[in-house]
């Protein structure tokens, strides 16, 4: 769900598209699924009047609980997530983030979390996923990867959005691009944009190497440090 | 207006909805591409031969047809034999030479009347959604009389009524009432056009109306524009072969409708010359099938979501086989989602493209796991393939690997399923 004003259907209110996900996936009452309903929405704090509202009427903000509201709906345990927050701003990027994390906490769904601001997850997600053209690159705790990145392409990552009270360091990007997928380099799929590459980088595909509990996917990091 | 889009929103890159926006980009000077990509699709191929072969002979009719179509100089009601293809009529003409030579007006009526019915359905179509107000409602409404209008019995009265008029009458009967079909499409493909920000744009700058409507919005409906030229052209075929065979065309001139007429006279098919029917009526069944051919080929390449690809295994690379996981039973309660040796790939027209390559993780309950990356990097394809998403909007497949929710394979559920 990258944009929810896509997801909502424009002609229908919140209520009968909760309805229509109810009566795919279950044999509720009319009653029950109205409860049910009221009991989602009144979690991602949403006052249940909107649920005879149209998808248009709600900011987007509310769109986007509107559509993890739905996602509640039957108590699930996994809540997986695409870019939900690519289309609010900062301040309801902040407070949506907040909503996911007490819900997780307070109904114990387990998250995937897609995003490409690592900012926003660090203070959020338990462990972190890096993933390069199509392969994971490092996979670590997440207080872990911010403090220490192994792989040079989350090193990359970390440097390039501002620290907030920190000294104001210039921001060093990632230079160039990703490579094509249906023509990819030999080796290290990162190497030709890599800051430390080596002749060995090139050579064959580096595989996952463990330390200290993570994986990551650098020659750098052969013997375990 | 639209919701607004931050700049690095992490969207895969999916063809724009409608048919519109590729066709500018292909016509945008890369005819080699739009060349290969008509070489390579099947339909196109076989409906442009179909079209060259009778373009061919309507051109040249008397190089390739041994006989005078109107001659009666033979025996009458001969069957086929190597004098004759495909034998004689009850006059005593050549069959083959009539079909050849009928060839040159059923094309003509064909390419006018598309022509002239897409001409007035762009026209009227395009101008009625752009201009909005008043000239939209007459002309909507001029569209929807013409539209309900019961045409064939219409075209039948016109007819008789100019009865052996030829050709011409027969062009602008039938392009003057076949438009109306194509102007609806025309005008609703306009209509979602124009509040594009392309167009405000345009209308900003101070373009006029005419400069607008031609080189803004109909480039962008080339596809439609062909699409709708060649229904016309196949409407044409058959209802001029409809019409010259109740005999409402002129019965002196030489084509399909004007043969099977004839043939329907002479009672061909119980006097035994069964070809003089058969074969006029085949070659419109072919003609129409060709425009029909062309008018789903070009569907497919001006909007390749269209195009049915398929994955070639065969030029995937070979996977080192790992040795197997753990069965499916056999995992920690505490894990919610396994994901093992994940591979994702897509196929494109240069083979395909692996988007997930051998990607594993778990997730215990109630954890958070954050997936980063650069857009592009295969992170919502992943996630797709997880949910088991692919296929639409993502035209993906899973190559390889397991997916466990709670120690269930979801991989192989959905191959269930299928």
């Amino acid at each position: 769900m990258q944009s929810a004003m896509n997801a909502l259907n424009p002609v229908l209110t919140v209520a009968e598209q909760m309805r229509d996900a109810c009566r795919a996936h279950s044999n509720m009452s009319r009653a029950e699924i109205e409860a049910r309903s009221r009991e989602v929405l009144r979690l991602v704090s949403i006052d249940p009047v909107h649920l005879h509202s149209y998808p248009h009427q709600l900011s987007g903000g509310m769109r986007q609980r509107a559509m993890i509201a739905m996602a509640l709906l039957f108590t699930p345990d996994l809540v997986i997530m695409d870019e939900p927050t690519s289309a609010l701003d900062v301040v309801a990027q902040r407070s949506l983030m907040v909503q996911i994390k007490e819900l997780q906490e307070r109904l114990g769904f387990a998250v995937i979390f897609v995003t490409h601001d690592m900012s926003l997850v660090s203070h959020f997600s338990d462990r972190l996923l890096v993933m390069y053209a199509g392969q994971v690159a490092e996979m670590s705790k997440t207080r872990e990867l911010f403090d220490r990145p192994l792989h040079p392409y989350s090193h990359g990552l970390l440097e390039a959005f501002p620290s907030i009270r920190g000294p104001n360091a210039r921001l060093a990007g990632i230079p160039g691009s990703p490579p094509d997928l249906a023509n990819l380099p030999t080796g290290c799929r990162f190497a030709p944009r890599c800051p430390l590459v080596e002749p060995r980088c090139t050579a064959a595909e580096v595989p996952l190497y463990s330390v200290n509990g993570s994986l990551v996917r650098c020659v750098l990091r052969e013997n375990g440090r | 207006m639209s919701a607004p889009v931050l700049g690095t929103t992490d969207r895969v890159v999916t063809p724009p909805a409608g048919p519109a926006p590729m066709v500018a980009e292909i016509a945008g000077g890369r005819w080699g591409d739009l060349w290969r990509a008509i070489t390579r699709n099947r339909k196109a191929v076989a409906g442009a031969l179909l079209l060259l072969v009778f373009v061919v002979l309507a051109i040249f009719p008397g190089q390739i047809a041994p006989d005078d179509p109107t001659a009666e100089i033979y025996l009458p009601a001969l069957g086929p034999s190597w004098h004759h293809l495909l034998g004689t009529t009850a006059q005593g003409q050549d069959i083959f030479s009539q079909l050849v030579w009928g060839t040159r007006l059923s094309l003509v009526i064909a390419l006018a009347v598309g022509a002239l019915a897409t001409a007035l359905s762009v026209l009227v179509g395009v101008s009625a959604a752009y201009l909005g107000g008043i000239a939209d409602g007459v002309l909507s409404l001029i569209t929807d009389v013409i539209l309900v209008l019961p045409i064939f019995p219409l075209i039948i009265v016109i007819a008789a009524y100019r009865r052996n008029s030829g050709l011409f009458t027969l062009v602008v009967v039938l392009g003057a009432l076949g438009w109306s079909y194509g102007a609806r499409q025309l005008r609703s493909q306009t209509l979602s056009l124009r509040t594009r920000d392309f167009l405000e744009a345009a209308r900003v700058r101070g373009e006029r109306k005419a400069y607008v409507i031609v080189f803004e919005v109909l480039p962008t409906m080339t596809s439609l524009i062909v699409a709708t030229f060649l229904g016309a052209a196949l409407y044409a075929v058959l209802t001029a072969a409809g019409l010259q065979f109740i005999g409402l065309g002129d019965p002196n001139s030489q084509s399909w409708g004007t043969m099977l007429y004839w043939a329907q006279n002479g009672e061909a098919l119980f006097a035994g010359m069964p070809l003089w029917a058969i074969a006029p009526g085949v070659c419109i069944a072919l003609l129409g099938g060709a425009f029909a051919l062309l008018n789903y080929a070009f569907d497919e390449i001006s909007s390749p979501a269209l195009r049915v690809r398929k994955l070639e295994r065969a030029h995937l690379p070979k996977s080192e086989s790992r040795p197997p996981g753990p069965a499916p039973g056999t995992i920690a309660e505490q894990t919610v989602l396994k994901v093992e040796d994940l591979s994702v790939a897509y196929a494109t027209d240069g083979g395909p493209v692996i988007a997930v390559d051998h990607v594993d993780f778990e997730l215990g309950r109630g954890e958070f796991l954050a997936i980063v990356g650069e857009s592009g990097c295969g992170k919502s394809t992943l996630l797709y393939a997880i949910a088991r998403l692919l296929g639409s909007p993502l035209p993906g497949e899973i190559i390889g690997g397991r997916v466990l929710f709670q120690g269930r394979d979801l991989v192989l559920l959905e191959c269930r399923a299928r």
